[in-house]
This record gives C-alpha cells, sequence and structure tokens, in this order.
C-alpha cells in the first residue's frame, strides 16, 4: 500500500504523545550517527528539521536549498579550510561526461555522504572518517554513452538509495551494502529519453522528470511505486511532435496542495520559431502536478511561442508568507523576468526582471504573457534577444537550469546567472588566475559575466545584485549564518553576504566547478560540500590557468569547515 | 503528395507573416515542394554544388540550373548541393552575440548541421529532397546526438505506418551505450516514399577509451539520413 502525501499529513496531525517521546529518542539515536535509520516520508516532509542533513536535491520540499545551521557564518567564515576531499575517479577512469562539468549534488544522512558521478557510480562516505569510502557501486552504469549529460544527483527513500541512470533507468541501492536491489527502465533512450534531474522521493512515490532535449526526446515526468517499481501514472510536457520541454532540475512538493511542481524547458527545434508553430504548450511553463493521481492540475507558460531559446527548467521555489493559506510559487525565469504564482491554482501575480536593460518584451501584462503576445499568432513578434550590439540579452547562458536558493531568515531569493545586458559600465575584469593577463580569457568575456540576484519575492523588488568575473552556473545555497555559498565557473567558491552579496570569504580550487555546494552537520561542527571538476566551456576558453589543465579531468569532492 | 505541397505552402506563408528575427525567415529545406521547376525553388541557397549522394559536396555549380554538369545518379536523378545563405552567422560570430549566433543556425535542419541536396530529372524537376547528418567542424559532443535527426524527422511526417528494419550488421560493430542504433525505417505517403536511417554505434575497433585508458572521444559513428522521392 502505498502511502500518500495526505496519509502523511494525517499520520503527522494525530500524533501521540508517545509517538513524540519515541520521535525524540529516535532524533538523539540518530544525532549519534551510530547507525542510519530509514528515510522516511515523514522525514522528508520534515527535511528542514534536520539540518545536520541534506535529504534532497533541493535540500527541502520547498526548494528553497536553505539551512538553519549556523555555524559558519560572517564572523568566522574566514576561518574556512578544506577539511579533506575525496576524489571520485577522473575522466580517463570514466567519471564523467567528456564535455560537461559534473553537476551532481550529494546527499548526507546521518553522517554519511552519498554522491554520484557523470556515469552513475554511486558512492557512500563516512563523513566522520574523512569521506572514507564506505562502499562504491560502480556496476550501474557501465560501458554508458559518454555523451549522455550527467544526472544531477541521487534521492534516499526507506534504506534505499534512489539513482537515476542517464540511460533511463531508475536504481535502488541497499543503503547499507550498496547493492543494487532492483532497476526499472522508465523510458527509451533511442527515442532520446534520458534522465539528469535527481528523483522526488513523496511518500511511497519516486517522481522522475526526463531529460534529453538535445536528442529531440518529448518531456514527460512519470512517478513510479518506490516499493514495487511499478509506473503509476505519467504526464507529458509537451504536444511538439519534435519534442522539447524536457527537465533538468527536480520538482519541488507542496504537502498543503499535495501538488508536484517542475520546471520545464524549451520546444524544438529551440531557435526556430517557424519549424514550431503556436504557443508549444507545455515547453517553457511550470506544471502543478496533483502528486496521487497524475492530474495536470495546473500550469503557466512563461513565454508561449518563445523566438529566443529561452528554456524554463531551472527550479522552482515555494515561499510560504506568514499567515498565507498557499505557497507563492518563485521562479528566476530564463527570459530575464521573476515571476511569482500562486500555489494552488498558479494564479500570475507578478513578473518583475531581474537583469537590466531587457528589451525582448516591452513588458508582462495582467495575465503574465508577454504583451505582444497573440494567442492565434503561428510566430510571436517578441524581439530577438540579439540586437543592438549587445552580446546577447538576456544571457543565452542566462538563469537556464540553476538551483536558485530562498532565505527565511531575510525573506529573500537567490538566483544565479550570467549577464549580457550590460552595454556599458562593464566592471574592470579581475582575476587571480590571470596575473598580466592581456587579452581575452573567456570568449564573449561581457556576455559571460556571472551574476548573482537577491529579490524580495512578494514583490519582485530586486534588493541585492552581484557580478562576478566568470559565470556563474551553479545556483546558491542560503544559510541562517547569515551567508549565502555560490561557485563560479572557473573554480571559487564564494561566501557572500546574504543581505548585501558583497564578499566575506572565497577560495579556489583550481578547477571546474558548476554546482551550488550543499551544508551539513556532523557531531556539532558544520561543513561545506562541493563537486569538483569536470570539461564544461573548455572549448570556450582562449585563457586557461595551466592549473585549471591540470585538473580538469578530475572529479573531487571538497568537504570545508572551520579552521579549529 | 498535396499534404506536403500544404505543408510547403503554410511554411510560405509563414515566413512571409514572421517578424524579423535576427538570422531567420529565410528559405529552407521544407520550402521546397517537390514538382516543382527549378525556377520555382526558393532563392537564397548558395554554394550549389553536385551532390555526392548525401557526402561531402562536388564540383561547384553556379546554380540549381547547371544541374546537369553533374553525373546522374542510377535512377536517373541529378543530386545538387546548396548550403543556406551564411553571412549573418559570421557576423554575429564576429560579434561574438552567442544568441544571434544559435538563431542563425547555419545549414541545419531542427538545429542539426545537415547537407541538403535536391533530386532532379532531366526535365529540372524536383523529384527528391535528401538530407544527411554534417560531421564536418561539429564537436564530437554534438555529432554525438545527429542518430536523434531520424526521429525527429519521423514525427514530423506522422509516428504511424513507419515500416522499420535494422541494418545489415558490420562484423566488429559495438553498441556505443547501452544500446546499438542501426536502422532504415520507410513509409509512403500520398505517392512519396520516405526514409530515415538513424545510426549510432562503435565501429570494429572503436571505443571511448583505449586499452591504455586514454580518451578517444570522438571515435563512434552517429548520423542520420533523410530522403523523400516522388513515387514514379
Amino acid at each position: 500500500m502505498l502511502v500518500s502525501p495526505s496519509q502523511m499529513l494525517g499520520i503527522m496531525k494525530s500524533i501521540s504523545v508517545p509517538a513524540c517521546i519515541l520521535g525524540i529518542g529516535f532524533a538523539l539515536w540518530s544525532a549519534s550517527g551510530t547507525i542510519a535509520a530509514e528515510v522516511t516520508p515523514q522525514r522528508l516532509l520534515n527535511a528542514a528539521e534536520e539540518p545536520q542533513n541534506w535529504l534532497m536535491n533541493l535540500g527541502a520540499y520547498d526548494g528553497s536549498r536553505y539551512s538553519s545551521l549556523a555555524g559558519i557564518n560572517r564572523d568566522n567564515a574566514s576561518k574556512l579550510v578544506v577539511h579533506y576531499s575525496v576524489p571520485l575517479g577522473g575522466l580517463i577512469e570514466g567519471s564523467g561526461n567528456f564535455r560537461n562539468a559534473l553537476p551532481m549534488s550529494p546527499l548526507v544522512e546521518d553522517g554519511f555522504i552519498y554522491i554520484v558521478d557523470g556515469w552513475g557510480h554511486v558512492s557512500k562516505l563516512d563523513a566522520r572518517k574523512k569521506g572514507e569510502v564506505v562502499w562504491q557501486n560502480s556496476e550501474l552504469q557501465t560501458d554508458l554513452d559518454s555523451w549522455f549529460v550527467a544526472g544531477r544527483g541521487l534521492a534516499l527513500y526507506g534504506n534505499f538509495v534512489i539513482a537515476a541512470s542517464s540511460d533511463g533507468h531508475i536504481h535502488w541501492l541497499d543503503k547499507d551494502t550498496g547493492k543494487s536491489v532492483r532497476s526499472v527502465q522508465v523510458g527509451d533512450p533511442k527515442q532520446g529519453y534520458t534522465i539528469q534531474a535527481s528523483p522526488l522521493v513523496v511518500g511511497d512515490r519516486i517522481i522522475v522528470g526526463s531529460g534529453g532535449a538535445e536528442r529531440g526526446a518529448i518531456g514527460r515526468i512519470d512517478a513510479i511505486d518506490a516499493k514495487t517499481g511499478s509506473s503509476l501514472w505519467h504526464v507529458g510536457t509537451t504536444d511538439n511532435a519534435l519534442g522539447g520541454g524536457t527537465i533538468s532540475q527536480t520538482g519541488v512538493f507542496d504537502p498543503k496542495t499535495g501538488l508536484t511542481i517542475w520546471g520545464t524547458g524549451h520546444p524544438n527545434p529551440r531557435y526556430n520559431p517557424q519549424a514550431r508553430p503556436g504557443d508549444d504548450l507545455h515547453a517553457n511553463s511550470v506544471l502543478a502536478i496533483d502528486v496521487e493521481t497524475g492530474e495536470l492540475r495546473w500550469h503557466f507558460q512563461y513565454t508561449p511561442g518563445d523566438i529566443n531559446g529561452f528554456s524554463e527548467d531551472g527550479t522552482h521555489q515555494l515561499v510560504y508568507p506568514a499567515g498565507a493559506s498557499e505557497p507563492v510559487v518563485t521562479h528566476f525565469a530564463n527570459n530575464g523576468y521573476f515571476y511569482g504564482l500562486t500555489g494552488k491554482q498558479g494564479k500570475f501575480q507578478i513578473a518583475a526582471p531581474y537583469v537590466v536593460g531587457l528589451e525582448w518584451t516591452a513588458g508582462i501584462d495582467e495575465a503574465g504573457h508577454p504583451v505582444e503576445y497573440r494567442a492565434s499568432a503561428d510566430v510571436q513578434a517578441y524581439k530577438s534577444g540579439a540586437w543592438q550590439g549587445r552580446p546577447d540579452c538576456p544571457n543565452i547562458k542566462g538563469a537556464s537550469s540553476f538551483a536558485s536558493a530562498y532565505s527565511p531568515r531575510t525573506a529573500l531569493a537567490y538566483g544565479s546567472g550570467a549577464d549580457g545586458c550590460l552595454s556599458e559600465n562593464i566592471p574592470v575584469i579581475r582575476t587571480e588566475s590571470a596575473p598580466g593577463w592581456l587579452g581575452a580569457y573567456y570568449s564573449g568575456a561581457a556576455a559571460d559575466m556571472g551574476m548573482l540576484t537577491a529579490v524580495d519575492p512578494q514583490s519582485g523588488t530586486v534588493k541585492a545584485q552581484r557580478l562576478f568575473d566568470f559565470p556563474l552556473h551553479a545556483g546558491a545555497l542560503a544559510t541562517a549564518g547569515g551567508l549565502v555559498f555560490t561557485t563560479t565557473a572557473e573554480g571559487t567558491l564564494h561566501a557572500l553576504n546574504d543581505e548585501t552579496l558583497e564578499t566575506v570569504w572565497s577560495t579556489k580550487f583550481g578547477s571546474l566547478t558548476d554546482v551550488p555546494p550543499i551544508t551539513f552537520e556532523v557531531d556539532g561542527q558544520q561543513f561545506i560540500a562541493v563537486v569538483v571538476g569536470g570539461n564544461s566551456y573548455t572549448g570556450n576558453l582562449s585563457y586557461r590557468p595551466p592549473e585549471m589543465g591540470l585538473s580538469e579531468p578530475l572529479f573531487v569532492l571538497a568537504v570545508l569547515g572551520l579552521r579549529p | 503528395m498535396r499534404r506536403l505541397q500544404l505543408i510547403g505552402t503554410c511554411l510560405v506563408t509563414l515566413l512571409a507573416a514572421s517578424p524579423a528575427l535576427a538570422c531567420q525567415g529565410g528559405p529552407s529545406v521544407w520550402d521546397i515542394q517537390l514538382g516543382s521547376m527549378i525556377r520555382d525553388l526558393p532563392g537564397g541557397f548558395t554554394d550549389h554544388a553536385c551532390g555526392s549522394n548525401g557526402g561531402p559536396p562536388g564540383k561547384l555549380l553556379s546554380s540549381f540550373e547547371d544541374f546537369k554538369q553533374c553525373r546522374p545518379e542510377g535512377d536517373g536523378l541529378f543530386e545538387v548541393a546548396f548550403r543556406y545563405d551564411d553571412e549573418q552567422e559570421f557576423v554575429a560570430r564576429a560579434l561574438e552575440q552567442t544568441r544571434a549566433l544559435a538563431l542563425c543556425e547555419g545549414t541545419k535542419v531542427f538545429g542539426f548541421p545537415v547537407v541538403p541536396t535536391v533530386l532532379l530529372d532531366g526535365d529540372g524537376v524536383v523529384r527528391g529532397l535528401r538530407l544527411v547528418t554534417d560531421p564536418r567542424g561539429v564537436e564530437p559532443a554534438d555529432r554525438s546526438n545527429a542518430w536523434a535527426l531520424g526521429n525527429m524527422l519521423k514525427r514530423r511526417y506522422g509516428v504511424e505506418g513507419w515500416t522499420c528494419e535494422d541494418l545489415p550488421e558490420v562484423p566488429g560493430e559495438t553498441p556505443v551505450a547501452s544500446f546499438k542504433l542501426r536502422e532504415r525505417c520507410s513509409k509512403s505517403v500520398e505517392g512519396v516514399e520516405l526514409s530515415v536511417e538513424s545510426e549510432y554505434y562503435h565501429r570494429a575497433g572503436q571505443s571511448f577509451t583505449d586499452e591504455f585508458g586514454n580518451v578517444q572521444p570522438g571515435l563512434f559513428i552517429s548520423q542520420a539520413r533523410f530522403e523523400m522521392k516522388q513515387q514514379r
């Protein structure tokens, strides 16, 4: 029998005093860290209440990537050092896709770290023993297509690690031994189907979003019975015969409405609207699906019939305003606007530009459409995003598929991306890695400056914005320590003031980072973990620091903590 | 055939009504109508050359009109290759305008670089269209997706009604992934024969890493080939 989200809530509501005592006992027992407990639906519902752990890809069901840990804070961040790093293979050993940086994010439960590499090899590490390998499972994806886009991470369910492999499988691994217990084929790789986003476990369901737009795949979201592996429902994300609407980031879940909410990417072909006349529903959209029935309850399309190649497969967040009966669904859109929608029905609330100088549309109307939108048009009369001598506005490498963060401490949402709208007043580019640098180190450097934006999700007002020398394609992590952590593509980890976005501390790894860090706590000490390595952007780099060339093929999990 | 002509007519109308997009709005292969005369082919194509059964273009021609300078194929049709006008693409490349570059696309179909050719009979009537994925200058990562154009082309003409068979196995070929794809699919639509070949595999001796663990990322076959021909 499946445990549904409503049943989970029912269980919570009827919890008795003895059960509470048991719960406290359980908490103390798990904090001792000697034995990892099962990851129950209730634990996932209350993931934010276990700040010592990082139980799901986006941290919690609201997608906030926020931790209430404050052991590392503005006052002591300068004492951060690498406590240990774990080499988990290299390109030559086959630890990753040949081209891409490694986008995966680890999970942490009760002192153990779970991480997947670019081939789908899963490792369990002991955080109390400086990342000592407990087990590695390398049998899941042998001889895999090296050109698959690497998956973003894992999920936890019961006593299983749930791993999605790029060839369309979901695997159940025994959390204690790493042995593969069950595998299920969700989609057909011959039809371009692949899985890039981490699975999302809700109750006894595993929700899987499909990738593969680059291979013409038609996007879909599936629910798999976590106990049996059987298919429960699936929702197609586009009726475009040429495909698209695929997914590269995990969805979120709202326990109050029972909806799981996912962003979809561009329609195919991405840059040729004449070949796909009409709105291209439900590409470039956010879809809210009843997690029990698979019913598509509501949808909202950011740029109907897009002509600019926008792709809205970045993360969504659920922000719960005090006293409100439903969350606000927020999204840093690839079209340069920050959106807010009602959680129950997806009604449009706000759209405010977070990139200065947008011109592809004159604005967003009261229905949430670009004002130029015509429902009957085969090709919309939006402006092209490449015009007037600007490099690219909004940036084609902007907020697409990055993981945003939200801090209840500041009540701000943090979105990462790349600017492309600045045509003047571009700050002087300085980089420690290029002393005496005389030429462009990055093709189209002006269009590839990293940008982190802090937005008030209620009003859409930009409260702070920060530019970086290198692209910021990772996303963000917000903490109660008054910090926002992010990484820039050339391999710098930044700890920023969560109100001003000014640098509090940073360190350079000397290799690429394409994923935001996570944080966890072991035996009362807070740590920051981030994956370093990969080959993304290599083709674009016209200047490459020597140390980067040496370390590119690595795949390393770096774990940082405060210097004693 | 009428349906195909209708698609072409609709696309021409669509293009005429389109807003001015960077690098967009030029003619594409889908504006070519089977049964039309050379003089009715859309203008704006460049680099005409004799075709080589979908391979690299051969002898340069000044226009489609010179098709008889090419050697006819076995069925008597003359294959003439061409390219889309890519001047705007080079401008965008020079200006480092990433999005404009993407919008310009070059000679691509659904985002995949192709060598497009028309098949003309001796009277200069368009009897067929051939598209073969073009590996020249394409990064291995992008080339690895070329086979997927076959799926998109099949879906363009409706997923139903295709008859597919595996291509004859070549000794030593191995899967490039968890699957090996070597198939030919065909379908007949109102007097037009459609065929799609999709291939993604390792030829004999190819692998992503050699026996010493050195990376060989470009060693694989990934291609798609599409033909539509009027039945005669």
